[in-house]
């Protein structure tokens, strides 16, 4: 079975997207649009990676990055942003020290998400 | 003949007048004497009061002596009072010229006379040292001051003086004077022109006065404000494009992503292949767009360490030398400097912008870009950086290319200000030079004038311990 992975991202288009890159890589793949409902799917079925947007509405990134990994240290968390709206925040360098295991800076492509969420997966 | 009786009686009469005589005599010798005597001291006390000396009272039978005595009493208390008076009106007057005088010199004002009836002038003390010339060697006149005037305002002193003479006030004005001492001040002249009851011009009064640190203090001010106004609009700005960049990468995701996957599964050189490579170029663009313009609205805080610029300099050089078109010569004019706090990496991209702009204003035509790195030390008055005096080290890119105007150069760091083709400059390279050099406390400035190419200068602070 393949592994399952969770999309975080209030964007839409992003969202549609990542799901096309992994599922096209062979992945399952379950969508959320902000942390809320991220921690919903979580409970539902427990993902093997989650992939998160930071500037989300309602529940933020770092929140849920924050709160998944409470709630399953072991879990693997790739933290994506776009860049920061407030100017004096790196986001993702504060996802990656709040516990994200890695980070990726938008846009990507397909073969930069897949070859991250393979070395995740592996170790 | 007469008998006995009559003889005696006749001798006794001509006795009693001899002796009546000789009474009468004596009496009028001893009134001549007194009043020989009260005259002398009338004469005296005259004499006296004509040496302006206390006049002594002369007493008198004679009447009219003693009335002439009261009367020179009179005249000396009267003398008396007007000494007295003249002197306190002396003394009043001198009081208030020296008022006068510091009040000037306090309020560094100083003011000129002319009479017209007499065709004198008069400085005042002050009017002379804010002309910087001596009282007792510079007449009063019009070709002592035109002889301080800078050659531009010559003409028009010339002309308000003439307006003075024919009996007109002339329009205030400020002038650049080299006083003797070789310093350039600007002084101000304004004159009331004062008539006589027929209205014919009686005299002028000139008011001079040094008005060299109120302008310099009013140009400096006008310039602060302009560098805040310019900073708080590249603020707003920056705040505006960090908001679009993350909107944007979002956007740039699907598009990027979605084609290069598509892509891949086209034969390579088919059309649809070509075309989805078109699009991915595209997107590539507004990719390195958006990381430009997320440079510019990140103002985080440098990572600091001792760059050694002459190192950095070099280097980047090298690299860039590589990446420019044969036409144009690249000379480095690069000098010892001391290490000044920076985060190496922003700074290789503040030279990589600036010769690129270089380059570009260069176009494909001949020319030369000189990068110049050397040591400064700030004048003590210097306002382009907080600490005047200190250590600074600067970094000059010049280049022989088109040049700016006047409102080209107002408005060069602004971002997105572009002045080239569409896809040639994204107008962000220079903002992002401005916001990486002011996060290091440095200053950025350029000189430039149509077809004679730009200067931009940095001009960034030594690291600690290395201000003298």
């Amino acid at each position: 079975m393949s592994a399952l992975i969770l999309v975080v991202d209030d964007d839409p288009l992003v969202r549609s997207s990542l799901q096309d890159f992994l599922s096209d890589a062979g992945y399952s793949v379950a969508t959320a649009s902000d942390g809320i409902e991220a921690t919903q799917r979580f409970k539902e079925s427990p993902p093997d990676l989650v992939v998160t947007d930071i500037i989300m509405p309602e529940k933020d990134g770092i929140e849920t990055i924050i709160d998944l990994k409470r709630r399953s240290p072991s879990l693997r968390i790739v933290a994506i942003s776009g860049g920061g709206r407030s100017r004096s925040t790196d986001f993702l360098t504060m996802a990656e020290k709040l516990g994200a295991d890695a980070t990726l800076a938008k846009p990507f492509d397909q073969g930069e998400l897949i070859a991250l969420v393979k070395r995740l997966l592996e170790t | 003949m007469l008998d006995a009786q009559t003889h005696k009686f006749l001798w006794s009469i001509v006795a009693g007048g001899v002796a009546l005589l000789l009474l009468g005599l004596g009496v009028a010798l001893w009134i001549g004497d007194r009043v020989r005597q009260s005259m002398r001291a009338l004469a005296d006390s005259a004499l006296a009061l004509g040496r302006g000396e206390p006049v002594a009272a002369v007493s008198s039978s004679v009447r009219e002596v003693t009335e002439m005595s009261d009367a020179e009493q009179t005249a000396f208390n009267l003398l008396i009072r007007r000494e007295t008076e003249r002197h306190e009106a002396e003394t009043a007057l001198r009081q208030r010229e020296e008022h006068l005088a510091v009040a000037q010199g306090v309020a560094g004002t100083g003011s000129t006379e002319h009479d017209y009836h007499t065709g004198k002038s008069r400085w005042s003390r002050e009017a002379y040292r804010i002309l910087g010339l001596d009282p007792a060697a510079a007449e009063p006149t019009f070709a002592s001051f035109a002889s301080l005037l800078d050659e531009k305002d010559k003409a028009e002193g010339a002309m308000r003086w003439d307006m003075l003479k024919g009996g007109e006030t002339p329009p205030p004005m400020e002038y650049r004077i080299h006083r003797p001492d070789g310093s350039l001040r600007i002084v101000s002249h304004d004159f009331r022109l004062i008539s006589d009851a027929g209205g014919q011009p009686d005299r002028w009064i000139g008011i001079l006065r040094d008005v060299t640190e109120l302008r310099a203090a009013e140009r400096e001010r006008h310039e602060l404000e302009q560098r805040f106004l310019h900073s708080q609009k590249l603020e707003a700005l920056g705040t505006l494009a960090g908001g679009i960049a993350h909107d944007l990468n979002n956007t740039l995701l699907p598009i990027i992503g979605l084609s290069k996957l598509i892509r891949q599964r086209q034969e390579p050189g088919s059309r649809d292949y070509e075309r989805l490579g078109v699009v991915l170029q595209a997107g590539e663009r507004a990719r390195e767009l958006v990381r430009q313009i997320l440079a510019f609205g990140r103002k985080d805080m440098p990572e600091k360490t001792a760059v050694d610029l002459r190192d950095l300099v070099t280097q980047s050089l090298t690299l860039l030398a590589a990446s420019l078109p044969e036409t144009i010569e690249l000379e480095p004019r690069i000098e010892q400097v001391p290490p000044v706090e920076a985060d190496p990496g922003k700074l290789h991209q503040v030279l990589l912008n600036l010769v690129t702009n270089a380059a570009q204003a260069i176009g494909d035509k001949p020319g030369r870009i000189v990068v110049a790195l050397d040591a400064q030390h700030l004048p003590a008055d210097g306002a382009a950086m907080d600490r005047p005096g200190d250590c600074i080290v600067r970094l000059t890119v010049s280049d022989t290319g088109c040049g700016m105007s006047e409102n080209t150069l107002q408005r060069i760091f602004e971002p997105f200000f572009t002045t080239k083709p569409v896809g040639l400059g994204s107008g962000l390279g220079l903002a992002v030079a401005h916001g990486i050099v002011t996060s290091h406390g440095g200053t950025i400035t350029v000189e430039s004038r149509p077809d004679e190419g730009s200067r931009f200068e940095v001009l960034l602070p030594c690291a600690a311990g290395e201000a003298e």
